[in-house]
């Protein structure tokens, strides 16, 4: 039976999503997404010296 | 303290990837050329066993997955990467290993696949030596990236980096559980998993590879070229997020749907199946992000083939991304799976979505590293539009023939009886769409060759600019709160972080603990399932090698239709043995799970030699050389112990007597073809793969009533 | 409330610094700008300051970038000629010319490529008060006040800059460190049109680093209220500054969209740990598989349980604490309820629970109060700073008087306060002494003695002469409207609907709590049935609909009058408006404009010097009738002259010595015997002797007209010069347009009075805008007190503040309509009174509403669509009644399943925050509002 199995794919789908869940988290407490304009203008003008 | 710091952008390394992207995508589309014109002309270069169809076909998937778009992943990455952190990549030895190591693992595909070293399992072909060496390739980029990441000056993570990092993340994961195998000798080993499990894996693997190999990564490169390209912010950047987070927290999970009607619990079934359908919202709020970003610069889009790429590789996105959870809609997948619909979606995506982003990116990134202009526009226009008519060309008789030939499959007369009794009528009635498909593949080629000699020349007119110099201030000084972000949370907020890290540690253990469990429970719930002999294990091993998996499936699915033309559907329980599971995603030939007994040896052999002379107009091409080539009784005992050690219930000291064993099987095999008038050599490869299939799916005819109730599913009850 | 104290504290202390803060200006007068760029401070004598955004913001300029060559290379404005150059590009001013040579040295000409003409016009730039305009900022106290962070070597500032409006900004702002190396990073936000800078503030001041991006065009818009963002507190209130009240609310965002993270994730997964229970058929589902899934489903509810759940537990449990109970209680009950339930039936191994449900319903309740706060704030940010009120101020400009909006006035312009006027913001006396009351700032009556080059605070009204002074600070909008909102000013008023919606909620949790418990009992042997009913009720009841119809429909309602040129003060005033039924109006200024007024003069002939006398004084007053004689008298206005014990008598006169001379203008009671200007009027007309206005000319050409229509041609405003009477202006006005629609739809829904301070002379106009017939006209004499009903004429402000109550007494709902000097306590009286808003700059905090005056016309419009709104509200209340109703019923019938119900609750919730914007909003466009 896959039951093993599942259980096997979901622990590690979880495990993993969780890790992105923290990324998640430190994204939002330290401001990452607090801009969401300027980010997408800064790279056009990236490469200007 | 913040300063002004001067660096420089590694463009070597970006070109180096370039080269590698144009040369080995070119070879790769070749094969996928010449399996097409096999499809045709059954004989074409059929006369030599290394590049026989079975052999050539997972060639073409690893050369155009993960050498054609892998290297083009690492020319988006690495240019933007490095612009968007604004830092220089972490290493340049790192880099360079990465490079060399990745062509390294490329070739050495490229020689075991043809010479049929195979784990036969799609899209994770490549041995245990080469596996191990991807990993470590893998790592090594990750480290680079990471690095990379860690001393940015830009604060902000753009959100094409945060694809990669989640390509980098989840793609480490896939291959490294998908590839638990155990090793018989340094080229052969056989699935950790049997059967279902191993189905299970492998298409989580398989849809997740194409989630977070050919998805994701190519969606953060949309993100900085279309933009760039465009010289417009992206048309919503809050929503870009949005589409991040969405993606990521729902794919993982839509694998299943690969499993329709298979032997897979059928609640596992229906669970892909919402999934996938969730996916549309996100996948087409990422495709309206890229296409509204060019709102306005349509013009632009009309004289500039980065975007005239990019744009086609997006739609396509789209339509792909809408295909797929239609197809994951069991009555849909009823008639789509295992015909070659599948194989037009796939190279929908592949060949607009996947190549067009790599030739955009390319036609971008080139001139720009190179300080020239593109050398030829009309050259760059003759190749997009070839490659769009190939596309064409190429998907809709792949979506015609399919869905005629499934129809044929599916339709009774009014007597109740199939219309089309001879799988072989349904092969024929498509093949003139295999011809065109094959005049598809030769357009985009004829433009993939003209843009690599446009590309060439662009090059040429300039000179690299290897080191590229770049500015920017450091984001970090000590009143940026970044640094004492731990400190503070962990002051801060202590209970969450707990109950946080209480959940990450107990999932962790509950990971570990299962595989435990794994091997212990794993008992067969029919009993009149047996291990195979030692010979049919050989013969098993025959089958993979020549990929017979290619082009049929071992897998009856619940539907009258399949009943009637290939007798009682498949059950969870006879598959238990199956290190790997052979189910197959593709029915080129017709399915082989009741082949056993079927026929006599004698017709197997003949078929075998010239299938024609049995089955006239069969494009399966002739296999003379089985009859020839020896199966070397030497392996068999590792092979035994190696099985046990995964749960195959062989008696202690089997092993032993297995070479006895299959020679004496043999024996009665070739005396049997002898009287049918055809000599063979007892331990040639026919004989075994012979035994093999007269096996197959035989066991269960003397099961007891009650335990095949057991491996009821209850999709049953749909007809179709 | 806090953030008023600070205010007062502030300026309390400023008062008291003035002294010392004055000779440190004249420290920097000598030590002016000395650490900015090289040869800075000669140029910035000509780049100076930015004006009014709209020049540039949002100007596409792609567009310019097409157009012909004679374009200014810098700012795109088309040049006059093509004398200012440098390398053969063409600049339409010496300042643009300027900071390209400055950008170019930097080499940061990119910045033209990114974006062609992407820099600020530096054109016709004021040139005062050059040195002095950025003293404020050396004072430590402001810039402990200005800097987010400062070390010995770090320091690192926040500044709003209005001008940032393309690429090439962005990219210009965050390339700072090329123009002076002391500034070490610089990062912008261009949604907000902030740059935060880092600079070393041993190398650079923040003066200079001011200075600096002023050369460039990028003037920080400095504000008062900026200074409060250290110590305000998170949560909004009204005249909180905006920096502040965006930071508290970012603060509050961050916690709840990790909540809103976290819910969503655990929800989707312990979605998939359940599937396989839905999906399976009977008995298919592994049991090892069950029991798995149950315990992942609890490990992933955990942190919702006690995250992001949290809010509500922590709220109810403070409501009981303080012995009532919130709305958040129900909600609290429910959820644990679900997650109590689930882990009981997991344990037991019967199902793998609820889980889903649980985290579901936590995560859409979350998502719903992030809807709800977003809507809030789109409703509650318009209030606070952007909408500026249509109120205009006097500046004069190169001596010249002009009146500007108050929207942009910026730093460095010389301002004319007059008497009674309010200073909009904190400016430099420039006039040698004057009287300034701080009474709606500090509560203190007595007028402050203020001395030329003492600072003068935004919320002092001018008290006697007119005042000048130099702006220091950008208009502090959102301060003023914290005046506006200042309690001395408020009318507590809660209307009913408003009452109901507050109280409701506490009634209707009790009822909820009841209806479960019982709906419990009801099932009780049935224990699963039973707690499923309870639950269900419990999550599904949503009193949150009903309490939020309000709000938002008022809240929306306010902004979109804002939008319309209709400034409430509170929500309250829209309720309020629904139950006026009394308009009372004021006359001058009000149904007339006095822009644009025939002026003629009755009377003798004046020396020039006696004329140059006259116009000065008439310079003084606010008074409509006055500001329009003195512009048809400006030709005689002289600079210099001295004004003193200016006295204004409200709707009577005023007077004041000009140069020692006593000028007194006024009504005929206040200037002279009226008998004496009775005689006089009749001698003059028999002579048949009208001046024109312009009185140089001595042998005028005689203007005649009929004896008898003298005192009917206008209102009359008499003139004395030391005793000496001279004769009487008449002004005889235009009336705004539209006034006759406007009144004929009024005169059907409300009784309409006219309160003027003037003489009756325009009666008959009045009379048929306020539908009197006409034969009651001409027996005004005999009945008057019948229709003084109507129209009242020689109204004190008493008279008419009187007038007000004796209607209200009556039974009316009054709204006045009038200016905000004259009026102002009729104003406050009324139920609602509106200030019509011209070019005065006459800006009363006692009232509710200021109407700008060109939309007088709509103001039908707008008492209709306050109307329209309430319906709305009322509507929103019975979705949501609808709704609960049925969905209760559904629920104690223990139809539902606790899933279903945490779908519909938030669902109901965001459905009347919906119908209420959406409605609201539409209705608007209906009315053309």
């Amino acid at each position: 039976m896959p039951a093993e199995m599942v259980m096997i794919l979901v622990g590690f789908s979880t495990a993993f999503a969780l890790t992105f869940l923290g990324a998640f988290i430190w994204a939002v407490k330290t401001g990452q997404f607090k801009d969401r304009t300027t980010p997408a203008m800064r790279i056009l003008t990236d490469d200007k010296e | 303290m913040s300063r002004v710091e001067t660096f420089q952008y590694d463009n070597k390394i970006v070109r180096d990837f370039s080269i590698a992207t144009i040369v080995w995508g070119i070879v790769g589309f070749l094969v996928g050329l010449i399996v097409a014109l096999k499809l045709v002309f059954p004989d074409f270069l059929g006369f030599i066993p290394e590049l026989s169809y079975g052999r050539l076909r997972p060639l073409h998937t690893n050369a155009v997955i993960f050498a054609f778009a892998g290297n083009a992943i690492y020319v988006g990455v690495y240019y933007s990467l490095q612009r968007l952190c604004k830092a220089r990549m972490y290493s340049d030895l790192l880099s360079k290993i990465h490079f060399w190591g990745w062509q390294v693992i490329i070739v050495s595909a490229a020689l075991t696949l043809p010479l049929g070293i195979t784990t036969s399992k799609e899209y994770a072909e490549l041995e245990w030596p080469i596996d191990i060496a991807i990993t470590l390739v893998w790592v090594v980029f990750g480290i680079n990236m990471f690095g990379t990441i860690l001393k940015r000056r830009e604060k902000h993570l753009y959100v094409a980096i945060w694809f990669y990092i989640s390509t980098f993340l989840t793609v480490a994961l896939l291959h490294v559980v998908n590839s638990f195998e155990l090793p018989v000798n340094f080229l052969k080993s056989y699935s950790f998993y049997a059967g279902v499990q191993d189905a299970l894996v492998q298409w989580w693997y398989g849809h997740n590879a194409v989630a977070f190999f050919l998805t994701t990564p190519f969606l953060g490169m949309m993100y900085y070229f279309i933009p760039k390209a465009a010289n417009r912010p992206v048309f919503s950047y809050r929503l870009s997020i949005v589409h991040f987070w969405a993606l990521i927290f729902i794919y993982i999970w839509a694998g299943p749907h690969h499993l329709l009607y298979t032997a897979l619990p059928d609640w596992a079934q229906s669970l892909g199946t919402v999934f996938s359908f969730m996916l549309i919202a996100p996948s087409w709020g990422g495709m309206i992000n890229g296409l509204m970003t060019l709102r306005g610069a349509w013009d632009r889009v009309r004289e500039d083939p980065v975007l005239k790429f990019m744009v086609v590789g997006v739609t396509a996105y789209g339509m792909s991304t809408f295909e797929g959870p239609m197809m994951s809609l069991k009555n849909v997948n009823a008639i789509t799976h295992y015909t070659d619909y599948i194989i037009g979606h796939v190279h929908l995506g592949a060949l607009a979505w996947n190549g067009g982003l790599a030739f955009g990116v390319l036609y971008y990134v080139i001139p720009r590293m190179f300080r020239s202009e593109i050398y030829s526009n009309k050259l760059a226009n003759l190749h997009f539009w070839a490659a769009t008519l190939g596309i064409g060309f190429y998907a809709i008789p792949m979506y015609w023939g399919g869905i005629t030939q499934s129809l044929m499959w599916k339709e009774f007369t009014a007597e109740g009886l199939l219309r089309y009794p001879n799988f072989l009528e349904t092969v024929t009635q498509i093949i003139p769409m295999y011809a065109l498909r094959a005049v598809g593949g030769t357009l985009y080629i004829i433009g993939a060759c003209v843009g690599a000699y446009n590309l060439y020349k662009t090059a040429k007119a300039g000179a690299l600019v290897a080191n590229e110099d770049a500015q920017a201030v450091s984001h970090r000084d000590e009143t940026d709160p970044q640094g004492t972000y731990w400190h503070r949370v962990l002051e801060g907020k202590p209970i969450q972080f707990a109950v946080l890290s209480l959940v990450a540690v107990v999932i962790g253990g509950v990971v570990e603990y299962v595989p435990t469990v794994l091997i212990k429970s794993n008992i067969p719930t029919i009993s009149s399932v047996k291990p195979y002999t030692p010979l049919e294990v050989e013969g098993r091993d025959v089958y993979i090698k020549e990929g017979c998996v290619g082009c049929h499936s071992q897998m009856v699915r619940p539907f009258r239709s399949e009943t009637v033309r290939y007798g009682e559907y498949s059950k969870v329980g006879e598959f238990v043995y199956d290190h790997p599971f052979l189910w197959g995603s593709k029915r080129t030939g017709p399915d082989l799970h009741r082949i056993g007994g079927k026929y006599p040896d004698s017709w197997h052999y003949m078929h075998f030699k010239n299938p024609q002379t049995i089955s006239p107009g069969s494009i399966m091409p002739a296999y003379p050389w089985l009859a020839d080539r020896k199966v070397d009784p030497s392996h068999i005992e590792g092979k035994i112990i190696t099985l046990r050690r995964l749960g195959v219930p062989y008696p202690e000291g089997f092993e032993k007597q297995a070479a006895d064993d299959m020679k004496s099987q043999a024996l009665a095999i070739s005396k049997r073809l002898a009287e049918g008038g055809s000599q063979v050599e007892p331990n040639s490869e026919m004989v075994a793969l012979i035994a093999y299939l007269q096996r197959l799916g035989t066991d269960i005819k003397h099961a007891p009533k009650e335990e095949l109730e057991g491996g009821k599913q209850p999709s049953t009850s749909q007809n179709q | 409330m806090k953030v008023e104290k600070v205010r007062n504290e502030v300026v309390r202390k400023y008062l008291r610094q003035n002294a010392l803060l004055f000779e440190k200006q004249i420290l920097f007068y000598v030590m002016a700008s000395s650490n900015i760029l090289p040869n800075i401070s000669e140029p910035i004598d000509k780049v100076g300051h930015t004006f009014n955004s709209e020049i540039k913001t949002g100007v596409p300029n792609v567009v310019q970038a097409k157009e012909p060559q004679n374009h200014c290379h810098h700012c795109g404005e088309v040049c006059a000629d093509a004398s200012i150059q440098a390398d053969d590009k063409i600049f339409c001013c010496e300042g643009c010319k300027f900071v390209y040579e400055l950008l170019r040295d930097s080499n940061l000409c990119a910045y033209y490529d990114i974006e062609s003409h992407a820099g600020i016009s530096l054109k016709n730039v004021p040139t005062i008060q050059r040195r002095s305009r950025f003293d404020y900022l050396e004072d430590e106290q402001l810039q402990r006040h200005i800097l987010e962070f400062r070390s010995e070597s770090v320091a690192k500032v926040t500044f709003y800059l209005p001008q940032i409006h393309c690429a090439s900004c962005l990219w210009l702002l965050e390339k700072l460190y090329k123009l002076n190396d002391a500034i070490t990073a610089s990062r912008v936000d261009f949604m907000r049109k902030e740059v935060n800078i880092t600079f070393n503030p041993q190398q650079i001041t923040l003066r200079g680093v001011v200075e600096l991006l002023t050369t460039i065009g990028y003037e920080p818009e400095l504000r008062l209220d900026d200074l409060e963002a250290g110590e305000s507190t998170g949560e909004k209130s009204n005249g909180e500054s905006r920096t502040a009240s965006k930071r508290g609310v970012q603060s509050s965002l961050t916690s709840l969209y990790i909540k809103i993270g976290i819910a969503g994730f655990a929800f989707g997964n312990t979605m998939i740990f359940s599937f396989p229970e839905y999906l399976s058929g009977t008995g298919e589902l592994d049991p090892r598989l069950r029991v798995f899934f149950g315990v992942m489903s609890i490990l992933m509810a955990l942190p919702v349980l006690l995250y992001s759940a949290a809010d509500y537990f922590t709220s109810s449990w403070q409501s009981l604490r303080r012995g009532h109970i919130n709305l958040d209680v129900p909600i609290a009950l429910g959820i644990s309820a679900l997650f109590i339930r689930s882990v009981v039936e997991i344990a037991h191994g019967a199902t793998s629970g609820y889980l889903d449900s649980f985290t579901g319903l936590v995560f859409l309740l979350l998502s719903g109060k992030l809807f709800q706060q977003k809507t809030f704030d789109v409703i509650a940010f318009d209030r606070d700073y952007k909408s500026y009120f249509p109120i205009a101020v006097s500046v004069l400009r190169g001596g010249e008087e002009t009146t500007i909006p108050l929207a942009s006035l910026s730093v460095g312009e010389r301002l004319f306060i007059r008497h009674a006027e309010l200073v909009p913001a904190d400016s430099i006396l420039e006039s040698k002494r004057g009287n300034v009351d701080y009474s709606f700032v500090t509560g203190e009556s007595s007028p402050v003695e203020i001395l030329q080059g003492d600072i003068v605070y935004a919320g002092g009204r001018v008290i006697g002469a007119a005042l000048e002074m130099t702006t220091a600070n950008s208009v502090s909008q959102s301060y003023l409207t914290s005046l506006w909102n200042n309690d001395a000013f408020q009318k507590h008023r809660k209307s009913a609907l408003e009452q109901v919606s507050d109280r409701f909620g506490t009634w209707f949790t009790v009822f909820v709590l009841a209806l479960a418990s019982a709906a419990f009992i009801a099932w009780m042997p049935d224990i699963t049935k039973a707690v499923n009913a309870a639950t269900a009720v419990l999550v599904i009841a949503c009193p949150c609909a009903m309490t939020l119809a309000a709000p938002f429909a008022l809240g929306w309602a306010v902004k979109i009058f804002g939008n319309a040129g209709f400034y409430l003060k509170n929500t309250s005033i829209v309720l309020e408006l629904t139950r006026i039924n009394t308009l009372v109006f004021d006359k001058t200024g009000t149904l007339t404009d006095s822009a644009d007024s025939t002026v003629e003069f009755c009377g003798k002939s004046m020396r020039v010097d006696e004329q140059e006398y006259l116009a000065a004084a008439l310079s003084q007053s606010a008074h409509p009738l006055t500001r329009s004689i003195a512009e048809t008298m400006s030709y005689a206005q002289k600079q210099g002259m001295e004004i003193r014990n200016y006295e204004e008598t409200a709707a009577r006169g005023f007077t004041c010595r000009v140069d020692g001379h006593l000028v007194r203008v006024g009504s005929a009671e206040y200037v002279g015997s009226p008998l004496f200007c009775e005689e006089f009027k009749r001698t003059m007309t028999s002579k048949r002797s009208v001046m024109p206005p312009d009185l140089r000319t001595l042998d005028y050409p005689l203007h005649r007209y009929p004896a008898t229509d003298i005192r009917k041609y206008g209102a009359e405003v008499h003139v004395a010069i030391d005793k000496d009477y001279k004769g009487f202006f008449t002004v005889k006005p235009t009336y705004r347009s539209g006034l006759r629609e406007l009144f004929a739809s009024l005169r059907k829904k409300y009784a309409l009075f006219l309160l003027s301070g003037d003489n009756d002379s325009e009666r008959e106009r009045l009379s048929d805008l306020f539908g009197i017939p006409a034969e009651s006209e001409n027996r005004a004499n005999e009945n008057r007190t019948n229709e003084h009903r109507t129209m009242a004429f020689y109204q004190t402000p008493h008279d008419k503040l009187e007038r007000v109550q004796e209607l209200q007494t009556a039974g009316g709902h009054v709204a006045m309509i009038g200016d905000g000097l004259n009026d102002a306590g009729a104003l406050k009286q009324s139920n609602v009174g509106i200030a019509l808003a011209s070019e005065s700059g006459a800006f009363s905090p006692a009232c509710d509403a200021v109407l700008s005056a060109e939309k007088l016309n709509r103001l039908a419009d707008f008492i209709s669509f306050a109307g329209y709104t309430r319906r709305v509200i009322i509507g929103a209340f019975w979705i949501s009644v609808v709704y609960n109703v049925i969905g209760l019923t559904f629920a104690v019938m223990g139809w539902l399943s606790p899933l279903v119900s945490a779908i519909l609750m938030p669902v109901s919730n965001a459905t009347v925050i919906g119908f209420t914007t959406f409605a609201t909003i539409l209705g608007a466009k209906l009315r053309k509002i």
